[in-house]
C-alpha cells in the first residue's frame, strides 16, 4: 500500500531505506526509523486493534510506552510475542504483525456486540455474576479469559537466546533526552564512571519529536553529536534500546537490552552510586464520550509523529486542550500539511495573548472555555462535538468535522522509578501532576521527571544534577562546562488547568479512564458508590491501571475522578504502588541461561561412565543424577528392578553409594560433639564400631539420618542422606563454630573424596575377598556394624560393614579417582558369580521391604523418633540437640501418626506413595494417615507400603482403606502390619 | 548509540541485592551468604527452663529495627558472622565476627 499520509520531505527517517512488512496478512512498506505504529500510520491504517472488554474499535492512540491501544503480536507459528506496543516496535524488513482481540478480522468482530450490553459489563460484573455455584467458577473463567483474551502466547519453547551482565558505575543516568544528556555529561566530565541509557534507538527522547533549537542546532543534532562526545570517553558507556524496569534495594537498578541478533536480549544488573532519573513526562488524555475511537491521539504524540518520522496522523485536525503545551500541536500540525480546524481550549482566560496572537496569524480558529463532548464515527473519527463549558455549565453543542483529535490533559512526570526506590510521589497543585517527593536512596529526578518541562529548565537541571551527583561520588566536576543554549522562546507549560473529564449528557456513550482496560467513568462512579473509596481497592475493583500499560495515561485520571467523588484534596486520595516492571519484559530475558540442562549444576559420581555402559536410566538425586535401574539386555524398568531387588536378596548386587554425603570429624571433642549432635547413646562406641545415628531439630523432629563410625580414638566418620548434605553441613557447623565453640573439634566435608560401593547379598563376602587384600572380612573379625581398613590394588580402603538392603553388605570406600576403576572390577567378575547392579529404585524396594526409614519420605520433617518407633535408642541422659523439642507432651500423644506396614488384603492391588487412609471404603472422608513409601516386592509376591496412620502402633491387623482418588484408584482395603515384612529377626544381616 | 558488543559473565545468577563485607574475605556479592537466624534465636542464650526454650525458639520479637543476626558466608569461607541489620530498609550497618559482639542502635 502506499504512504499516503508520508511527507516527502522532514522526519528523521531513512527513505532510501524502504521495510517491507506484515499487518493481520497485508502487506506494507515503511521507512528505516519508523516504528511499527508510525509505518502503519503513513499507511492509512487507522483501525490497529479491538478493546479487551468491549471490543471497541482502537488505533494509535500515543507514540511512546504509555501506548494503551495499539497493542499487538508479532512474530509468527511457534515464536509469537503477544501484546507488545506497536509505538515501541522498530520497524524492521519482513516483520509480521497481528492485530489482538478480534474474530474473525479486526473489520468484523463478533464479540463487539459486547459494546451494546454495556450494562452487563459493568465494573464486578465477574465478582457479581459468575461466583454462583462457585464450583462452576473454573468454567465461567474459561470462557471469560477467551472473550477477553490478550494476544496468545505460542507455547513452543522459546528458542531465542538471552544474556546477563552485571555492572557497577559512579552515576547511572536513565533516559537521554536533554536532561539526561547534560547530566551524562556533566557527571562524566569530572571523571566519575558513567553510564546512559535510554529506551529507544536513537538518543535525544523528545528532541527528536519536537522542533527545538540547542546550541543553533536542531535539537536531535545537537543529542547525537553529544553522545557521540560522550562515548568517545573511557569513563562512559551508553546504552540505547535499554529499559530501566526496576529500580531495587541499595541502588540496583534493572536494565533490559534489547540487542537483537543471536542473542535478544539482554539483562543488565547495574549498582550505581548515584542515579540521576531523566525519564521525561508522559501526556495524559481527558475522558469525554468515545474518546477511544481510532483518530483520537495525545496531542504530542500527533506532532512527534510528524516530526520525527514525516507522518501525517489524519488530514483536519482538532486540538483539545487545557494547557499550552498542544498549541505546539496545531503549529507543528498545520505546518505539516495538516487542516487545523480548531484549538477548543476548556480555559477561558489563561491562554496568553502571544498564542492567541499567534494562532490568529495562522488563522487557527481558536474557542476558549470550550471543550470537545463526543467524539463522532466508529470505526474511525469523524467528527467532535464542542460546547461552551465552564464547570457546573455546558452549552448546547456543535459539530465540527474532522478525522484527528489532539487530546492534551496536562503532563505527568514519569515518576514510576522513583516510586519504585521508595519515594512517594508529591501532588503539585500547579501542575495538577504528581511530581518526585522525598529521595530514600540515592537518587534524583531531572527535568520533566520533576515537572521541569521547558528545554532550558532540562538542560539546566541536568548539568546541576550532574554535577553534583559526582560531587557526592567524590569527583570534582568541570566547573568550566556551560549548558548548552536554547534559541527558541518557549511557551508556558505551568499554565495548565484541571480537567479530567468532561461532563456527558449522553446515556450511552462511553467515556474511558482507562482505555487499555475499558474502564469509563460510569465504572468509576460505581466503584465509588459501591464503597470501594481507597484507590487502591477502587484498582483491585474496575481493573483501573491494570492493563500491560500500567495505567501511565489513566491512573492519575481515575484517582482525581475519585478525589472529585469523594470530595477530597487529590493528595489525600493518594497514587496506587508503581511497582516494576516499567514495560513488559520478557519472561526469557529473566530466566536467561538458566533453563534446560543449565537450570542447575549437575553432579555426577566417579562411576557415571560405568553406569552409562550399563545402559543405567538415571534420575536425580539432589543435583546427582544416579542411576534409577539399568536396562541390560533391552528389559523393562519393571522387569529390571525386581530382577536388580531379587539378585541382592538371593546373590549379590553392587550399587553406587558416592553421593552419600561424608564427613569426618576430629579433635579431642569430637566424640563428646557428635553425643551432641546424635541422640543416641555413643559412650560405648569404640573405634572400628559403626553406629545407627539419628540426628534431631531443636524442634525434636527427625533432621537426618546416616552412619557414625569411629576410626579412632578422636576420629569419626559419618554420613548422611544424599538430598540433605549441605543441611547438615551446615547444622553442625553452626553447633559447632556459633553454640559450642568451646570444644576442640574440626569438621570436612570428605563427600567428593570418596567414591563408595556398597556389595549387598547373601555372596557379598565372597566377591569381595578376591577384590581386597590385607583384611579379613570374616563374620567373626568383621561383624554387623564394623569397620576395617583394607587395600584396594595398593590403595587404602575402607569397609564399612553396614546395610540398608537387610542382606549381609559392605560399603567399600576408595578415594574418588579410583571408584570407576571398582566399579569395573566389581562388574567384570559378573561372568563368574552373576553380580547385578542395582539403581535406586531396587534399593528402595530394598529398605521398604525391611520397614527402614527414609529421610523425605517416613520422615517428612513432622515426624519425631518416637512416632518411627525409635524410642529405645535415645539416650534422655545425655544433652542434644532436639532434646527440648522432643519433652513438648503432645509429641508423645497416642494418636500421632506413627510408622505401620499396609499390605492390600487382596495380596495384588497396588498402593499409591502419597494416598490417604481413611477409616471406610470411601474416596472422600477424614483421613487418619497416608502412605509414605510403597513398591511392589518381588521377594515377597505382593505389594506392600509404609504409612504414617494414627496411633498405628495400637492398630496392628486393623484393616483400613487406602483412597488414591488423584490416581483414579478405587478405595483399597488393607491390614495394618509390622512395618518389617522380610527377615524380622534380621537373621540375614548376621550371616 | 550502538549496543556495546561485550562478553556475559554468568557467574552467580541470583539477583545481587546487595554487597556484604565479610571480616575474612572483603566485599562479596550477598549470593554467597546466608542467614540462619537472629541472635535471640540461638541455643544456649536462655535457661534451659522448657517455657524459656520455647519462646527462644517460637517467640521472637520481630521488631522495627535493627537486629543482630547470625549469617554464615556459605559459598565463600562458611565462617559465621554476626550482621546488624535493619529489617525495614534492609540496611546492614555492621558485620563481624561470631566471637565479637554486635551492638543494635537504639532506635
Amino acid at each position: 500500500m502506499t504512504q499516503f499520509f508520508r511527507n516527502q520531505t522532514g522526519g528523521l527517517i531513512d527513505r532510501a531505506q524502504r521495510l517491507s512488512f506484515r499487518f493481520d496478512g497485508n502487506r506494507f512498506e515503511g521507512f528505516k526509523g519508523d516504528t511499527l505504529a508510525s509505518a502503519l500510520l503513513a499507511s492509512g491504517v487507522r483501525l490497529v486493534g479491538r478493546s479487551l472488554k468491549y471490543h471497541r474499535p482502537r488505533g494509535v492512540f500515543s507514540i511512546g510506552p504509555e501506548e494503551p491501544c495499539a497493542i499487538v503480536s508479532l512474530g509468527a507459528r511457534d515464536n509469537v510475542q503477544p501484546n507488545i506496543k506497536a509505538t515501541l516496535v522498530e520497524l524492521a524488513d519482513g516483520l509480521i504483525a497481528k492485530s489482538q482481540n478480534r474474530w474473525p478480522t479486526i473489520e468484523v468482530d463478533v464479540l463487539s456486540v459486547n459494546d451494546h450490553i454495556t450494562s452487563l459489563l459493568a465494573a464486578g460484573f465477574y465478582y457479581k455474576t459468575f461466583m454462583q455455584p462457585k464450583r462452576f467458577w473454573p468454567l465461567y473463567e474459561k470462557l471469560i479469559r477467551r472473550a477477553a483474551g490478550m494476544g496468545k502466547a505460542s507455547t513452543a519453547p522459546d528458542s531465542n537466546s538471552y544474556e546477563r551482565r552485571y555492572a557497577h558505575c559512579d552515576v547511572l543516568i536513565i533516559g537521554a533526552g536533554p536532561a539526561g544528556i547534560t547530566a551524562a555529561q556533566a557527571a562524566a566530565s569530572s571523571g566519575a564512571k558513567v553510564i546512559l541509557v535510554d529506551e529507544a534507538p536513537a538518543p535525544g527522547g523528545w528532541l527528536r519529536r519536537e522542533r527545538l533549537i540547542i546550541n543553533g542546532l536542531p535539537g536531535h543534532q545537537w543529542a547525537d553529536q553529544a553522545l557521540v562526545e560522550l562515548q568517545e570517553r573511557r569513563n562512559a558507556t551508553v546504552l540505547s534500546r535499554t529499559t530501566a524496569f526496576g529500580y531495587y534495594d541499595h541502588n540496583l537498578i534493572g536494565l533490559v537490552q534489547r540487542i537483537g541478533g543471536e542473542v535478544v536480549e539482554r539483562l543488565w544488573r547495574v549498582r550505581a552510586r548515584q542515579v540521576i532519573l531523566a525519564t521525561g513526562a508522559i501526556e495524559r488524555p481527558i475522558a469525554f464520550a468515545n474518546n477511544d475511537r481510532p483518530g483520537v491521539m495525545l496531542a504530542a504524540a500527533a506532532r512527534g509523529y510528524l516530526n520525527e518520522f514525516a507522518v501525517r496522523p489524519g488530514k483536519r485536525a482538532v486540538v483539545f486542550t487545557n494547557n499550552d503545551s498542544a498549541y505546539r500541536t496545531a503549529i507543528d500540525l498545520q505546518d505539516g500539511g495538516v487542516d487545523v480546524a480548531a484549538i477548543i481550549d476548556v480555559r477561558a482566560d489563561k491562554p496568553g495573548s502571544r498564542l492567541i496572537e499567534a494562532m490568529g496569524e495562522r488563522d487557527i480558529p481558536l474557542d476558549r472555555g470550550s471543550v470537545v463532548t463526543r467524539a463522532l464515527g466508529r470505526r474511525t473519527l469523524k467528527g467532535v462535538e464542542v460546547a461552551a463549558y465552564s464547570p457546573g455549565f455546558i452549552s448546547r453543542s456543535r459539530s465540527i468535522s474532522c478525522d484527528l483529535l489532539c487530546v492534551s490533559g496536562g503532563w505527568s512526570p514519569a515518576v514510576h522509578l522513583h516510586a519504585q526506590s521508595g519515594g512517594r510521589p508529591d501532588y503539585d497543585e500547579s501542575l495538577c501532576t504528581f511530581v518526585p517527593g522525598e529521595s530514600k536512596q540515592a537518587e534524583r529526578s531531572v527535568g520533566a521527571a520533576r515537572g521541569r518541562y521547558r528545554l532550558s529548565e532540562c538542560l539546566e537541571d541536568g548539568l546541576n544534577a550532574g554535577r553534583e551527583t559526582a560531587k557526592d561520588c567524590g569527583f570534582k566536576p568541570d566547573d568550566s562546562l556551560y549548558g548548552p543554549e536554547t534559541a527558541l522562546v518557549e511557551l508556558s507549560a505551568s499554565s495548565i488547568e484541571a480537567l479530567w473529564s468532561v461532563p456527558t449528557t449522553s446515556r450511552r456513550a462511553k467515556c474511558f479512564v482507562d482505555i487499555h482496560n475499558d474502564v469509563a467513568l460510569k465504572d468509576v462512579r460505581l466503584a465509588h458508590r459501591e464503597g470501594y473509596d481507597s484507590v487502591e481497592h477502587l484498582k483491585r475493583y474496575t481493573t483501573l491501571g491494570m492493563g500491560t500499560d500500567q495505567g501511565k495515561t489513566s491512573n492519575i485520571i481515575g484517582l482525581a475522578l475519585l478525589a472529585e467523588m469523594r470530595e477530597q484534596p487529590i493528595p489525600k486520595i493518594g497514587t496506587t504502588t508503581f511497582r516494576p516492571p516499567y514495560t513488559l519484559i520478557t519472561m526469557g530475558v529473566l530466566a536467561g541461561h538458566d533453563k534446560g540442562p543449565h537450570l542447575k549444576p549437575v553432579r555426577r559420581s566417579p562411576m557415571y561412565a560405568q553406569h552409562e555402559k550399563l545402559k543405567a536410566v538415571f534420575a536425580p538425586n539432589a543435583l546427582w543424577q544416579r542411576p534409577q535401574y539399568y536396562l541390560i539386555n533391552g528389559t523393562t524398568a519393571k522387569k529390571a528392578v525386581a530382577r536388580e531387588s531379587l539378585a541382592v536378596r538371593n546373590n549379590v548386587g553392587i550399587t553406587d553409594v558416592s553421593t552419600l554425603g561424608k564427613f569426618e570429624i576430629s579433635g579431642r571433642d569430637a566424640g563428646a560433639f557428635l553425643d551432641r549432635i546424635y541422640v543416641n547413646n555413643l559412650s560405648s562406641l569404640k573405634p572400628g564400631r559403626i553406629r545407627y545415628g539419628l540426628m534431631l531439630r531443636e524442634d525434636g523432629m527427625i533432621f537426618d539420618d546416616g552412619t557414625l563410625t569411629q576410626l579412632a580414638a578422636d576420629r569419626y566418620f559419618i554420613t548422611t542422606t544424599t538430598g540433605n548434605v549441605e543441611h547438615v553441613r551446615q547444622h553442625m557447623e553452626y553447633w559447632l563454630d556459633v553454640v559450642w565453640s568451646d570444644l576442640d573439634a574440626n569438621l570436612i566435608d570428605v563427600t567428593e573424596q570418596w567414591a563408595a560401593v556398597s556389595v549387598a547379598g547373601p555372596n557379598s563376602r565372597r566377591i569381595l575377598d578376591r577384590v581386597l587384600t590385607e583384611t579379613d572380612l570374616s563374620a567373626d573379625v568383621l561383624s554387623h556394624m564394623r569397620c576395617t581398613t583394607a587395600k584396594y590394588n595398593e590403595i587404602d580402603a575402607r569397609i564399612l560393614r553396614v546395610s540398608f538392603s537387610g542382606e549381609l553388605a559392605f560399603e567399600v570406600y576408595v578415594p574418588s579417582g579410583y571408584g570407576g576403576q571398582l566399579w569395573q572390577q566389581l562388574i567384570e567378575m559378573r561372568k563368574e558369580y552373576e553380580i547385578v547392579p542395582f539403581g535406586m529404585d531396587a534399593l528402595e524396594v530394598l529398605r521398604i521391604e525391611k520397614g527402614y526409614i527414609g529421610v523425605g519420605s517416613e520422615a517428612d520433617g513432622r515426624v519425631t523418633p518416637y512416632d518411627l518407633g525409635f524410642g529405645a535408642v535415645i539416650n534422655l541422659a545425655k544433652d542434644f540437640v532436639g532434646k527440648w523439642g522432643l519433652g513438648r507432651p503432645a509429641l508423645h500423644e497416642a494418636d500421632r501418626p506413627q510408622l505401620i506396614g499396609l499390605e492390600p488384603l487382596d495380596g495384588r492391588s497396588p498402593i499409591g506413595v502419597g494416598a490417604q487412609i481413611l477409616d471406610e471404603p470411601a474416596s472422600e472422608g477424614t483421613s487418619i494417615g497416608h502412605v509414605s513409601s510403597a513398591a511392589t516386592s518381588r521377594i515377597l509376591g505382593r505389594p506392600i507400603a509404609l504409612a504414617m496412620l494414627r496411633g498405628g502402633r495400637y492398630r496392628k491387623w486393623d484393616t483400613v482403606y487406602v483412597a488414591d482418588p488423584l490416581r483414579g484408584r478405587e478405595p483399597v482395603p488393607a491390614r495394618v502390619v509390622d512395618p518389617c515384612f522380610y527377615d524380622p529377626e534380621g537373621k540375614r544381616l548376621k550371616m | 548509540m550502538n549496543s556495546e558488543p561485550a562478553r556475559c559473565h554468568s557467574g552467580n545468577e541470583r539477583l545481587i541485592v546487595q554487597k556484604l563485607h565479610c571480616p575474612w574475605c572483603g566485599d562479596r556479592p550477598d549470593s554467597e551468604f546466608t542467614y540462619y537466624c537472629t541472635e535471640e534465636g540461638v541455643a544456649g542464650t536462655k535457661s534451659r527452663k522448657q517455657q524459656d526454650q520455647h519462646d527462644r525458639i517460637y517467640l521472637r520479637s520481630n521488631h522495627v529495627g535493627e537486629h543482630v543476626e547470625i549469617w554464615q558466608h556459605t559459598f565463600g569461607c562458611r565462617g559465621w558472622l554476626r550482621v546488624v541489620r535493619h529489617n525495614l530498609t534492609h540496611t546492614i550497618s555492621k558485620i563481624v565476627r561470631i566471637d565479637q559482639k554486635a551492638r543494635v542502635a537504639r532506635s
